[in-house]
C-alpha cells in the first residue's frame, strides 16, 4: 500500500534552508545528508499527525532555531579537521572558538593560551641569545629581586647572574617543545570533550 | 556539586554507549534510535541531538548508514549499523562498563550504603 506523504507545512522548506545556509562551513555532501536527514526526521513527526503545521512546530521548537542547532555540527566538524590535522595552532583556533560558550570552556581555553605563550617566550629566547647575548638569560639575583629567563636591560642585566650562558638555546627549545606537545595533547582532550553531545533536553 | 549537573555529566558519556550497544541489537534510523533512548534506556535526549552524535560516529568509521525507501513510510530513512571498528569499541566499552559499576558497587556496599 503506497503510503502518502503528510502535507509539508512551507516553515519547514524555510527551516531547512535556514539549516542548508548555516551549514556552509561544511563540504557540501556532508551538509546535503544532514539537511535530507533532517527533513525526514520532521516527516517522520508529521507522518500520521493530524495537524502537520502544529507537529512541524513542536518539532521545530524542540529542535531550536535552525542557525543554533546547525552550530553543533560545524563545531563538531571544525573540531574533528583541527584534531586530524594535528597543528597545534589550528587546534587553539577551534578552542578559541569555543571559549565564549561556557566558564569551563574559557578556564580551559586560558590555561592552553598560557601553555602555548610559555612555549613562544621560549623560542623567542633562543632565537635572541646568539642576537643579544649580554641581555638574554636565564637570570638570578635574589636580592634584587630578579629570578627570570628573558631579555634584560643592560643595567639590570649588571645586577643579576646569568646562569646558563648559551646552553639556554638547546634548554629553551626542548622546553618550548616538550609544552608545545604537552599544550597540543590536553588541546587534543578539550577539544574531544567538548564534542560529547549534552543530550539534555 | 549541583546534583543536575552531575547527572547531566553522567548521561552525556552513556549516551555514545546506549547507541553503540542499541545498534548492535539490529539497524536503525535516527528517530528510532532516539525514541529507543528515551522510552528503553531512560535517557531524555533532546530533539535533534541524536543527530551530530550519529555524523560523528559515522564520521570516525564506528558505525555505517544507507538510506532505505521503507514501504511503510512516506519519505526514505537513513539506517545504521555497527562498523567492524564500532562492534570492537562497544565490546572495550562494555569491558569499562563493567569494571566501573562492579567498582562502584563495591564501594557503596562498603560504605554501607542504602
Amino acid at each position: 500500500m503506497e503510503h502518502q506523504s503528510p502535507a509539508r507545512p512551507a516553515a519547514m522548506d524555510s527551516y531547512l534552508r535556514r539549516l542548508r545556509f548555516a551549514l556552509a562551513p561544511l563540504p557540501p555532501e556532508a551538509r546535503d545528508e544532514i539537511v535530507r536527514e533532517i527533513r525526514s526526521h520532521f516527516m517522520e513527526r508529521l507522518d500520521g499527525a493530524a495537524d502537520p503545521e502544529r507537529a512541524f512546530r513542536e518539532t521545530a521548537a524542540a529542535m531550536g532555531p535552525a542557525e543554533e542547532y546547525a552550530r553543533s555540527f560545524v563545531d563538531d566538524y571544525r573540531i574533528a579537521a583541527a584534531v586530524a590535522g594535528g597543528s597545534g595552532f589550528a587546534m587553539l583556533h577551534v578552542a578559541l572558538r569555543l571559549a565564549g560558550r561556557g566558564i569551563r570552556a574559557l578556564l580551559g581555553v586560558a590555561v592552553l593560551l598560557l601553555v602555548f605563550t610559555i612555549a613562544l617566550a621560549l623560542v623567542i629566547v633562543a632565537l635572541l641569545k646568539p642576537i643579544f647575548p649580554a641581555h638574554v638569560g636565564a637570570w638570578y639575583a635574589p636580592e634584587a629581586g630578579i629570578v627570570a629567563i628573558g631579555f634584560l636591560d643592560a643595567r639590570t642585566a649588571a645586577q643579576a647572574s646569568e646562569l646558563l650562558g648559551y646552553w639556554i638555546i638547546p634548554i629553551a627549545i626542548l622546553a618550548s617543545t616538550v609544552l608545545y606537545r604537552v599544550g597540543t595533547t590536553l588541546l587534543r582532550r578539550f577539544l574531544r570533550w567538548h564534542q560529547t553531545p549534552s543530550v539534555e533536553p | 556539586m549541583d546534583l543536575q549537573a552531575w547527572k547531566s555529566q553522567l548521561r552525556k558519556g552513556a549516551a555514545e554507549f546506549a547507541v553503540l550497544a542499541l545498534l548492535q541489537q539490529r539497524e536503525r534510523y535516527g528517530l528510532e534510535l532516539l525514541e529507543c533512548l528515551r522510552r528503553d534506556v531512560g535517557l531524555e535526549v533532546a530533539e535533534g541531538t541524536i543527530y551530530p552524535l550519529l555524523n560523528r560516529l559515522q564520521r570516525d568509521g564506528k558505525i555505517v548508514a544507507r538510506w532505505v525507501e521503507d514501504p511503510d513510510a512516506s519519505h526514505p530513512r537513513k539506517y545504521y549499523r555497527l562498523s567492524g571498528d564500532g562492534a570492537a569499541l562497544l565490546v572495550e566499552m562494555r569491558r569499562a562498563w563493567s569494571e566501573h559499576t562492579r567498582a562502584m558497587a563495591r564501594l557503596t556496599d562498603e560504605e554501607g550504603f542504602e
